[in-house]
């Protein structure tokens, strides 16, 4: 109860010292265990809401930048995935989509955010932890811009707090290892999509 | 545990997938005394960075590779990894995690105060830390676990009248570290000098 206290002390202190404070996350892209590269052209869309993202918590008056790390991270594990990514145009758009573009990804995050610890987690375990979560939501669109597929993948995390005067850091390493394993499950469950597997065997994929 | 032809060689390092719920300063704490605990104990051992073997095993930057318990096995086991080990010449990868738990029985607190003016109050709590290595022979199959344990305090001193933290104090951390570093040597096969007895 006291370490609850005293971490909603030092988050109200840095935003009553600072104004509002602005994070941004730098997820790191998990390369091994690698994923069976694709043989294919894939096209991405970033909307301008998806880069922009910010999740902000309003009552210690923290904002934390999601979207702009988040497209450098999917820009890499599509690389990853993919011999060859090209950036897109809104899907159905028709604006210069190169003709062997085999479909494009649209990211987006419909939900992000966390919690203070809670004194019934600690009565019951003795952890003191941050329940945090995000998840992005992904629609593979055919080259026409017509939907093939939809899906979201989610993650959670409970930082523990060790030492509270680390409590910005703790919430940033927090979302960046979110972060890191939702593109982990991206990029190595993207063939488990039943709807993408089909997609991928009409392009001659197996 | 079989030593490599050129002695052993070893990294120590602390990642979240493998152990989520140790926080990341304890667990770099961990490591640092690890690594000093091994360097006093058994010299011998040559101790590589975590930058250093992710790149010479994995051909990655730290936090490009994902080493939860089983993810590690499989990597291992993939021939161009056997080989990337086979020439780097390290034997073995630990990892470590930590554990502290707070006893709310142990608590106490009370009053600062200087001369006719009351600054502040202060808080203790009793609590108990667990250290853990996990030692991956790089060539082998198995696992060997190394414990070790300590109880101690830790105090938080807060003043008025905006609660601002001026004091944290670990006390717990250094007994445990510097005995985990000795088992971990003894572990590995090494020939502690001065090692403390358990």
């Amino acid at each position: 109860m006291r370490q609850r206290h005293l971490i909603v002390c030092i988050l109200a202190l840095g935003a009553l010292a600072g104004g509002c404070v602005w994070s941004v996350p730098q997820p790191m892209l998990v390369r091994e265990p690698r994923p069976e590269r694709i043989a294919l052209r894939i096209g991405v869309y970033y909307s301008p809401e998806f880069r922009s993202f910010t999740y902000r918590h309003h009552v210690p008056g923290t904002a934390w930048k999601l979207g702009e790390p988040s497209v450098r991270l999917f820009g890499e594990a599509l690389a990853l995935l993919f011999t060859d990514v090209v950036e897109s145009a809104r899907p159905g758009s028709n604006e210069g989509l190169p003709a062997d573009v085999a479909g494009v990804i649209e990211p987006t995050i419909v939900s992000a955010g966390y919690m203070f610890p809670t004194t019934e987690a600690a009565r019951h375990d003795g952890k003191v932890c941050f329940p945090l979560h995000l998840t992005y939501h992904f629609t593979l669109y055919s080259p026409q811009g017509e939907p093939v597929t939809a899906w979201d993948v989610s993650g959670n995390d409970c930082a523990p707090v060790g030492n509270p005067l680390r409590t910005y850091a703790t919430l940033r390493e927090s979302f960046e290892q979110v972060m890191r394993e939702d593109a982990f499950t991206f990029v190595s469950g993207f063939r488990d999509i039943p709807n993408v597997r089909r997609w991928l065997s009409e392009q001659g994929i197996n | 545990m079989q030593p490599a032809s050129g002695g052993l060689a070893a990294t120590v390092l602390f990642s979240r997938d493998f152990s989520p719920d140790t926080p990341k300063g304890l667990g770099e704490d961990i490591v640092e005394c690890v690594m000093r605990g091994l360097r006093e104990t058994a010299p011998e051992v040559r101790l590589v960075s975590e930058e250093d073997f992710d790149r010479a095993v994995f051909g990655v930057k730290p936090g490009e590779v994902l080493l939860r318990r089983e993810t590690i096995k499989p990597l291992l086991a993939r021939p161009d990894i056997r080989e990337r080990v086979r020439e780097s010449h390290l034997t073995h990868l630990i990892l470590v995690e930590g554990a502290t738990r707070h006893d709310p029985g142990g608590s106490s607190s009370g009053p600062i105060t200087i001369p006719y003016v009351w600054v502040g109050a202060w808080g203790e709590s009793t609590r108990r830390t667990q250290f853990i290595a996990s030692i991956v022979a790089l060539e082998g199959t198995g696992d060997i676990q190394v414990q070790a344990n300590s109880q101690g305090s830790q105090g938080a001193v807060t003043g008025i009248p905006l609660p601002l933290l001026v004091g944290w104090v670990h006390a717990t951390e250094s007994a445990s570290c510097e005995a985990l570093g000795a088992e971990v040597a003894r572990a590995l096969g090494a020939k502690p000098q001065g090692a403390a007895t358990p």
